[in-house]
């Protein structure tokens, strides 16, 4: 029931709100501002987020409910500090068959050839991105993913190479930075996802988003991150599930959304 | 009780008290804001048409001078009541007001949208509409809430009504409870399952037979007595169906809709049964429902019958209180 009730805020307070508040400056980028534009595609980013770990969270309850445990499918990817780290904590379910299914087979013998290297990632997500629909965009939302793990695998290998990776804790500096390029890159990623999200990205082609996207990237992190420590450290899971229900009850924003992870 | 990590229990008692205070607190004035909210029909309408399903696929405001169409699909008789109440005390003077009832119109019937239709009109009703509901009607969960929400105050749903304010405040924002003019096209016509289902669902409940509501029938009159005194002429019009679902309209519901609705001469309301009026299979939507064809026809020959017709199309005007 617990887990029901945390699904349940994500779902019909977060996510909605978020869906509700969003709608218009997805419907019409261009009658606002750029600050409010990065706002539309930051809130989508979330909204999907919500949703799906609503979605999974009250999946994961209702099994419980009947004896079955189910493995947990999302943890705080948003907060991941680089994108093979997103993909560990992002759809779990699906990103650990990709794993296993597609990347690790393909990867067999390919350290020698370079094109290889490239080529592992970008296929497997490729496919990842076909897996949502025979969609152009979530092909291009798979390439665009793929490109960012192969280019952070290489340069993986280029620091190990050279020496520059050392053994031990990452400088929490260093870990914010990454959270936040990383952050920056999905949500850049969601553009592709949405149908309306060429002509947001079209209205995005300014200097100064690229100023805009991590500052908002890093204020979300902060707040996200911040959350999640005072909610761990401060509540336990029976207090939560209450304050979760009371919540529901009195924000349920009352919009007929939909679950958008019930379409795949 | 459940026990914290490092907040004692008791703090949380305080904060989720603290929560319900403040949500009761922004319910209110989100209420208040969105009971301040002008509805748009201009006032210069002079005919308005309400009602159900009936009025959103048959009336085309077109065929009449000055006509607006607010019906809304599942719209009972004491919502329309309300709408009007509240048309009325934002300015709006028509002089005649028509309402579709059909034959299931008054009947007390489960409708499985009334969370939605709770939804939408929250902000119209009073006190009285959930005395009678609860008085005469089964017990649904989502009236009960918005009972609590609007007369108690209690903060459930408290999200739905800043929702509402966000939206009445948009440029292009209309109130859930507007309604308008959505004629339905193609035919349904000759699937005999869907008949069955259709009269089942107008005429039984949980497959027994059922009657009509008192609380409809009360509003009926309240509405029929809201018009004479604001001077308003009230046309009740039963809407045409085809012949197979008039066979499968209980003989009782017949008798009492009919003399449910001529009794309101009291009040110089007027009753047109067009119900057995001929039309064609393809002018029929489905078996209760004219398409957009059969509905042109007949926003024709009503806007005829009610005497507001467009200058243009002047013809024979009857206005008898019962055609059949």
């Amino acid at each position: 029931m617990i887990r029901i009730c945390e699904g349940l805020f994500l779902k019909v307070v977060l996510a909605d709100w978020l869906a509700y508040l969003i709608k218009p400056l997805w419907e019409s980028p261009s009658a606002y501002g750029l600050q409010m534009r990065v706002l539309a595609l930051f809130g989508y980013s979330l909204r999907i987020y919500f949703d799906f770990a609503g979605y999974s969270s009250i999946a994961i309850g209702a099994s419980l409910l009947f004896g079955l445990k189910v493995s947990e499918n999302f943890n705080s990817p948003y907060l991941s500090a680089n994108i093979t780290d997103f993909w560990k904590r992002w759809h779990i379910s699906l990103s650990e068959w990709i794993r296993d299914y597609l990347f690790f087979p393909l990867s067999q013998g390919q350290s020698r050839r370079f094109w290889l290297q490239w080529m592992v990632p970008v296929l497997a997500m490729l496919i990842c991105g076909l897996w949502h629909g025979a969609a152009w965009n979530f092909a291009l939302w798979g390439l665009w993913h793929g490109v960012g793990i192969a280019v952070y695998q290489m340069l993986q290998r280029w620091r190990k190479q050279r020496k520059l990776v050392t053994p031990g804790q990452v400088h929490w500096l260093r870990n914010l930075m990454g959270m936040t390029i990383t952050f920056s890159f999905v949500t850049l990623g969601w553009l592709a996802f949405h149908l309306d999200g060429l002509e947001l990205a079209l209205q995005l082609l300014s200097p100064l988003t690229l100023l805009y996207i991590p500052a908002m990237a890093l204020i979300l992190i902060l707040l996200l991150g911040g959350f999640r420590r005072i909610s761990d450290f401060a509540l336990s899971s029976r207090w939560r599930a209450i304050y979760a229900l009371t919540l529901s009850l009195m924000f349920y924003c009352g919009m007929e959304t939909g679950f958008i992870y019930a379409r795949f | 009780m459940p026990g914290s990590k490092v907040i004692p229990s008791w703090i949380h008692f305080i904060l989720l008290t603290l929560l319900l205070v403040w949500g009761v607190r922004i319910k209110d004035w989100f209420l208040d804001a969105n009971r301040d909210y002008k509805s748009q029909v201009p006032n210069s309408a002079k005919t308005l048409l309400l009602g159900d399903s009936h009025t959103v696929k048959l009336m085309d405001p077109s065929a009449w001078e000055n006509a607006v169409n607010l019906g809304m699909s599942g719209e009972f008789i004491y919502y329309s009541y309300y709408k009007l109440n509240r048309l009325l005390k934002d300015g709006c003077r028509p002089h005649s007001v028509i309402i579709s009832l059909s034959y299931h119109s008054l009947a007390t019937f489960p409708y499985f949208g009334g969370a939605e239709m709770n939804k939408r009109y929250h902000l119209l009703v009073d006190r009285r509409f959930y005395h009678r509901k609860f008085r005469y009607e089964d017990l649904h969960q989502s009236t009960l809430a918005r009972y609590l929400g609007n007369a108690i105050g209690f903060p459930i749903l408290v999200g739905q009504d800043i929702a509402e304010y966000y939206k009445l405040r948009n440029d292009s924002g209309t109130a859930g409870w507007m309604g308008a003019y959505e004629p339905a096209t193609g035919s349904r016509i000759g699937k005999r399952r869907s008949l069955k289902a259709v009269l089942r669902r107008h005429f039984s409940k949980f497959g027994l037979p059922t009657g009509l509501s008192q609380a409809k029938l009360e509003y009926l009159n309240d509405l029929a007595r809201l018009c004479q005194i604001h001077g308003i002429e009230l046309w009740l019009v039963n809407t045409p169906v085809h012949p197979d679902y008039y066979k499968g309209i209980p003989a009782s519901f017949i008798k009492a809709t009919d003399h449910a609705a001529s009794s309101l001469g009291q009040y110089d309301a007027h009753y047109l049964n067009l119900s057995t009026e001929p039309y064609k299979d393809e002018e029929f939507y489905d078996y209760d429902h004219l398409n957009a064809e059969g509905s042109e026809r007949f926003s024709k020959k009503l806007a005829q019958l009610t005497g507001g017709q467009q200058p243009g199309e002047l013809g024979n005007t009857k206005t008898n209180n019962t055609l059949k």
